[in-house]
């Protein structure tokens, strides 16, 4: 009798383990300074409330549900329909520019979630309409050290802190 | 707009589909969208909320500082018409010889996403609503999720807004 209620544990025990299912993301194979590009965008702003005002109507319009707001931070998580989960942050790039990064996940049934790292993705279903929004345009920051936001970076392309620069 | 999900589908495919703005986003932002003339942003949202609540409504994130307030609600989705059709259907299935699994709508969490933002240069605000449902079958799968495209919803939504306030909710 009590080894049937071993055994009946037991089971129980492995019938639990059977359904606990890794649930880590499955990440882009990409590599880290290319996603960073396909993530990010610069603006020729530095009105930080603004920017995540606007990101946020631009996910409503797109048909987010929002899920988490932090103005201070500048981070804003929104669902779309239960399948795609976006995150997007805002910080300064140098005293006139901000950038935003925006990452995307799949949680599709029966699939591991999987980050999304397709560069049209976010181009068309992100980055244009925020930059229709914002009436500002998208800057693609396409080098490493451009999406840092350390003015003492020696860097060609990076403009950074180099207002001067700004019309 | 309703989001069907298949496995065989790469995520980044699935991202571009469910992604995309939806087809009726100029009508959608109509029936969403309000005009008060109030600058007191915040009594908006306490009234919004407030009409949340009297709709049975969970808030599950409020950030009165950028004018965001989300919320959630279960609610059962049985219709007595679709669970009639789907055993009837099983009947004439079995009388075939075929199994069929009788499916129908069980129950569905609704999601509500209001936005306050102040009009530049006026003395109004604007608030904009959008409600989405996710619907999970009797065998207890999560098998259809939709924008609420009911502009119904949407008005009732606002004359609860506007009579829970002394604000009138001006149509765009």
């Amino acid at each position: 009798m009590r080894n049937w209620k071993v055994a009946g544990a037991l089971l129980i025990a492995l019938a639990c383990t059977g359904c606990q299912t890794p649930q880590t993301v499955l990440l882009s194979p990409k590599s880290p300074v290319e996603l960073r590009a396909i993530q990010t965008r610069a603006f020729d702003t530095s009105d930080r409330p603004k920017m995540v005002r606007t990101i946020i109507a631009t996910l409503q319009d797109l048909g987010y549900n929002l899920d988490k707001v932090d103005a201070g931070s500048g981070t804003i998580s929104a669902t779309k329909l239960a399948a795609l989960k976006m995150t997007a942050s805002v910080y300064p790039r140098n005293p006139t520019q901000l950038m935003v990064r925006a990452n995307a996940i799949v949680k599709a049934a029966n699939v591991r979630d999987t980050q999304v790292d397709d560069p049209a993705f976010y181009q068309q279903d992100f980055f244009e309409p925020l930059s229709k929004a914002i009436f500002l345009q998208a800057l693609q920051v396409d080098d490493a050290a451009a999406a840092q936001t350390d003015p003492k970076v020696p860097s060609d392309s990076a403009d950074a802190g180099a207002p001067a620069k700004q019309n | 707009m309703a989001a069907t999900l298949s496995a065989c589908e790469s995520a980044n495919d699935l991202a571009m589909k469910i992604g995309k703005p939806p087809e009726s986003a100029v009508q959608l932002r109509s029936f969403e969208t309000r005009r008060f003339d109030t600058m007191d942003e915040s009594s908006v949202l306490s009234a919004a909320t407030q009409t949340l609540q009297d709709l049975g409504y969970t808030i599950t994130e409020s950030s009165a500082d950028v004018g965001v307030i989300s919320a959630s609600k279960e609610r059962d989705a049985r219709e007595s018409g679709q669970i009639a059709g789907q055993i009837a259907l099983t009947i004439v299935a079995a009388a075939l010889g075929v199994a069929n699994n009788p499916t129908w709508d069980e129950s569905q969490s609704i999601h509500v996403t209001l936005v306050a933002t102040p009009i530049e240069n006026s003395k109004a605000t604007n608030v904009r609503v959008s409600f989405d449902r996710y619907i999970t079958n009797n065998h207890e799968q999560l098998w259809r999720t939709e924008l609420v495209e009911d502009q119904k919803i949407y008005q009732e939504f606002f004359d609860k807004l506007s009579s829970g306030t002394s604000l009138h909710a001006e149509k765009l």
